[in-house]
């Protein structure tokens, strides 16, 4: 079955504008959803880097788990993009490259030029392809909806979802966040009777997003919520300065402004 | 900031009270699942002595991961391991159920 990559040109554009401001690499992964053959990018968080140079990026050893934690039901890694800023022509995987796809069991792997010339590769357990991206605004069916189930969880589905696949593949989804959800909450004794309460949380919305995916952070109960979210933020995303809003009502943490070209 | 007062108070009310009565057992068993697949996990059985640093790297080999550089994540923190016993890190994060990721690194 022949999939279908789509990059949405916004990313596209914001890529260009950062890339040519930089002569280090940069590296994002790519987050999305997978809808029958299409493979939908819905925003791109830039690594939380440890190392940078122009021809080598590493990221910080706890973001990859921070960030799968935090992704809402129904969305996940696709894959990972970064920049070789020191070719103009298209791009071609080092040994580095290569090895660390090996540590993923599926995904979409883009090495970008300067100029954004491109090669991506898709892997899918042992098979290993060659991918061409659609790079285009998203057709309706394709855009991100939220949903909320049970006033606790957001679920993310491409517009076009049928009921029949809502109803077959978004228990598949739920099941693996309440379960990353239940081992971070925490079981009391009270009068003989063991109670169980789901983690606290806030979800982060960065405003300027043309999809507003709610990134979930989680807190235990004996922090200061205001620095934890700070800390947790920088970590997630690698942003610097920002401006947060905190909303406490809806339990939501939207991103204003931060300093440095960022997607 | 306030998130659910109420119940906030009466966690930190337990948690306090669970800080000043619970002890450590000697020997604690701990889950470590990869980050990436819940499904991939191991468990380690071993002493609150030992040297945290190398039960993480034994659930690593046993998950499969390569890389050299490893994460550790517990109650949606990352976890600092290093130096630090077993008994030291369960104190301070209060789980004994962690993720494991390893860093992405691209030339």
């Amino acid at each position: 079955m022949q999939n279908q990559f789509i990059f949405p040109k916004f990313f596209w554009h914001k890529l260009s504008e950062i890339l040519a401001q930089d002569t280090d690499e940069r590296a994002f992964y790519l987050i999305g959803s997978e809808w029958g053959n299409k493979v939908l990018i819905y925003d791109l968080v830039e690594f939380n880097y440890e190392h940078r140079s122009p021809t080598y990026v590493e990221s910080s050893v706890h973001q990859k788990s921070l960030l799968i934690n935090a992704l809402p039901i129904g969305v996940k890694i696709i894959g990972v993009l970064h920049s070789h800023p020191f070719t103009s022509s298209k791009p071609r995987y080092s040994q580095i490259d290569l090895r660390d796809f090996e540590e993923y069991d599926s995904g979409l792997f883009i090495v970008v030029s300067k100029t954004l010339e491109y090669t991506a590769l898709y892997r899918d357990g042992e098979n290993v392809d060659d991918a061409v991206l659609e790079i285009r605004d998203l057709e309706p069916d394709e855009d991100p909806v939220i949903f909320t189930m049970k006033k606790r969880w957001k679920i993310v589905i491409p517009k076009g979802m049928t009921k029949w696949e809502i109803e077959r593949y978004v228990p598949i989804y739920f099941s693996e966040k309440v379960s990353r959800e239940i081992l971070l909450g925490k079981v009391s004794i009270c009068d003989n009777a063991l109670d169980f309460q789901f983690p606290l949380y806030l979800d982060i919305i960065k405003s300027w997003a043309p999809y507003k995916i709610p990134y979930r952070i989680y807190f235990r109960h004996n922090v200061n919520f205001k620095s934890q979210a700070k800390k947790l933020i920088k970590e997630l995303f690698n942003y610097h300065n920002c401006d947060l809003r905190f909303i406490p009502s809806k339990r939501e943490i939207h991103i204003m402004n931060c300093s440095g070209w960022y997607i | 900031m306030v998130l659910d007062l109420a119940k906030e108070k009466k966690t930190l009310t337990v948690e306090k009270i669970d800080k000043e009565t619970i002890e450590l057992p000697d020997i604690v068993t701990l889950y470590f699942q990869r980050a990436d697949n819940l499904k991939k996990t191991v468990t380690i059985k071993t002493t609150t002595s030992d040297l945290m640093e190398r039960v993480v790297v034994l659930a690593a080999e046993k998950l499969g991961i390569k890389s050299g550089r490893i994460g550790l994540t517990g109650g949606g923190m990352p976890i600092s391991f290093v130096g630090k016993t077993v008994g030291d890190v369960l104190r301070e994060y209060n789980t004994v159920s962690f993720h494991i990721s390893s860093a992405d690194m691209l030339g």
